[in-house]
């Protein structure tokens, strides 16, 4: 937002990406909300123009995922990454992110193409990640396999990693992988704060928050329920109440007392973060930091936060990938979560 | 018949349900013609290895150090369970039953195959928790047999009690013929353990060697009399679940220090 008018920036260099979250999202939404939208058009356009120069295997997983989705088959794409599940050097290299969109678009082309092949490559990529990319002791994950950066682990990976698990699950019926989200969302469950906010970075060896900021609006009401929503399902404890607690951040109940989302246009306002440059040598020097016991997760007074007003497309997608076809928190759906604000926003 | 029993770590080796299976074959006169006792894992540094391997190294270093020193009447620990110590040495009970000892580095040893062979079992039982390797399996035409402390197919793997404490399943010992593949063999028996309110996990480990125990001696009855039954596997009926780690150990401490576990036994 600038001077309180929505501004246009498709310069990211991980557009490509967001737009596969995008299309992620509008292939859920119902038809009668697209308008003039064709989402399989706007599929054919993304393969036709970006599948050539598309490298990373995250992204590819997440493709596949986009097309089991639409019912389409796409021979060289599903070779390629199946020829990667089947590579461990190769997917050693991927961070935890990579690994888990990998891993949910094998799962989708598995299931919903009857693709045994693809089942098996699930398989080893799911293996691949509970004994590596997993602390076992903690039950979270690692960030990669970097020595350095392996146990700073950020809340989206969290994320993905216990989608992944649920997806797993549920193609497999695997009672071990059912048994690792159940235990593992319990555990994250109790990372949530009293405002219902989600820390930003996490130490998967000792099970602790690093840093809480920045918290952003996706994680609160679109990425937290990729896993808690399923885990509403599997009727977890504290999983319906963890989601509330993660919309009503929205809607002002978070530190600053700010409404974080617009209705005219329709946006949500990225994050709650500390003043200054969001640079990731600064994060590295907090993560270190955290080292420290008194230091870790420690939070910042109000008068040192402020509101970022962007809102990346991928948000909207995961926000309409999580809720297109939910029946139940209604008030969220419908956008009538009570407005706790204090202050009337960013302008 | 003849048969070979694998167990492991001879210094430590005083399992009273072992002791019960070498009772129990040396009892059966009648159908149990001879019995060697086989050791893997037979010298302190193997020993010391697993220690480490399973524990952290202090506290592998400590267990190991407290069950080799030479107490008869307390408790013991080795890498698979504590429990109070009843006899000696299970080496030296075998002997005392006429029953042939061997003692190898590992059971992947030639020469370990070697005596196996040279023995003639038609049955091996494996009370050693360790992995038989091929050489060893394809030894006896029986096969050799194992106790799994879990319902078999549905929990394959490790930590098999804590797993069914976690997920509220019954504790059981199943018995399978041994494949090379990890707790995939034709399963024999299957036999539930009781579990009392106040149990610990040794508690219930306990229970579970005890019938392991009498479970192998069932089998050698069935053997004798031309019974027993093999049920193979499907992959799909079960799964492999891994070591249990700190929090979800801990967690299972605390369900049955606080006794919540749908499956006590009643009276």
């Amino acid at each position: 937002m600038e001077d309180g008018t929505p501004v246009n920036d498709f310069d990211s260099s991980i557009s490509r990406r967001y737009t596969i979250n995008v299309l992620a999202g509008l292939q859920r939404a119902p038809r009668a909300t697209l308008g003039p939208l064709n989402v399989a058009t706007e599929i054919d356009r993304f393969l036709d123009q970006h599948l050539d120069v598309l490298d990373n295997i995250g992204d590819r997983g997440l493709l596949l995922f986009v097309l089991a989705n639409d019912a389409r088959e796409h021979d060289s794409l599903r070779h390629t990454l199946l020829t990667a599940a089947a590579t461990p050097e190769a997917l050693r290299r991927a961070d935890l992110q990579e690994l888990c969109w990998l891993l949910i678009g094998l799962v989708r082309q598995a299931e919903l193409q009857s693709d045994d092949e693809a089942a098996k490559a699930a398989t080893a990529v799911f293996t691949l990640i509970e004994r590596e990319y997993m602390n076992r002791d903690t039950l979270l994950p690692y960030h990669s396999l970097s020595r350095v950066r392996r146990r700073f682990v950020s809340f989206g990976g969290i994320t993905y990693f216990l989608m992944a698990l649920s997806e797993y699950t549920r193609l497999t019926g695997d009672a071990y992988a059912e048994t690792l989200f159940r235990e593992a969302t319990r555990v994250i469950l109790e990372f949530q704060g009293a405002r219902g906010e989600w820390a930003w970075f996490y130490d998967a060896d000792r099970a602790q928050i690093i840093d809480w900021y920045a918290i952003y609006t996706v994680h609160q009401a679109a990425m937290a329920p990729l896993f808690l929503l399923p885990a509403v399902d599997a009727n977890i404890a504290g999983a319906s109440e963890a989601i509330k607690r993660g919309y009503q951040w929205i809607f002002g109940g978070n530190e600053l007392g700010t409404t974080m989302i617009r209705t005219d246009p329709f946006l949500t306002f990225r994050s709650i973060h500390r003043r200054g440059p969001l640079t990731r040598g600064r994060r590295y020097a907090r993560g270190v930091a955290s080292l420290i016991p008194t230091v870790a997760g420690r939070r910042a007074p109000c008068r040192l936060l402020t509101v970022n007003p962007e809102c990346r497309s991928y948000e909207i997608g995961w926000l309409i990938y999580s809720w297109a076809d939910r029946s139940d928190f209604s008030e969220f759906r419908n956008l009538e979560v009570a407005d706790a604000s204090s202050t009337t926003g960013v302008t | 018949m003849r048969i070979a029993v694998f167990s492991a770590f001879p210094i430590v080796d005083r399992h009273r349900y072992k002791h019960l299976v070498l009772e129990g074959l040396a009892s059966r006169k009648v159908s149990v013609d001879d019995v060697a006792l086989v050791y893997g894992y037979s010298d302190t540094r193997a020993l010391l290895g697993v220690a480490r391997r399973v524990y952290s190294f202090g506290d592998g270093f400590a267990r190991v150090r407290k069950a080799a020193s030479p107490r008869t009447a307390s408790t013991m620990a080795t890498e698979m369970s504590t429990e109070p110590i009843r006899s000696g040495r299970l080496d030296h009970a075998a002997r005392e039953y006429g029953f042939a000892v061997a003692q190898f580095s590992r059971y992947g040893d030639s020469d370990c195959a070697d005596f196996v062979r040279s023995f003639h079992p038609d049955v091996a039982f494996n009370l050693s928790g360790m992995y038989v390797p091929r050489s060893l399996l394809t030894l006896p035409p029986i096969g050799v047999i194992g106790g799994h402390y879990a319902l078999l197919p549905e929990i394959r793997g490790a930590d098999t009690i804590r797993w069914a404490i976690l997920r509220d399943r019954p504790i059981a010992v199943s018995h399978q013929m041994l494949a090379e593949e990890y707790d995939m063999g034709d399963v024999l028996r299957r036999e539930a353990v009781q579990v009392r309110r106040g149990d610990s996990l040794d508690d219930i480990r306990a229970a579970c060697q005890m019938t392991h125990a009498t479970g192998c001696l069932a089998i050698v009855d069935d053997l004798v009399a031309g019974t027993l039954i093999r049920e193979p596997q499907k992959r799909a009926n079960g799964s492999y679940f891994r070591r249990m780690g700190t929090h979800l150990s801990e967690k299972v401490d605390r369900l049955l220090a606080k006794e919540r576990y749908s499956h006590y036994s009643h009276g």
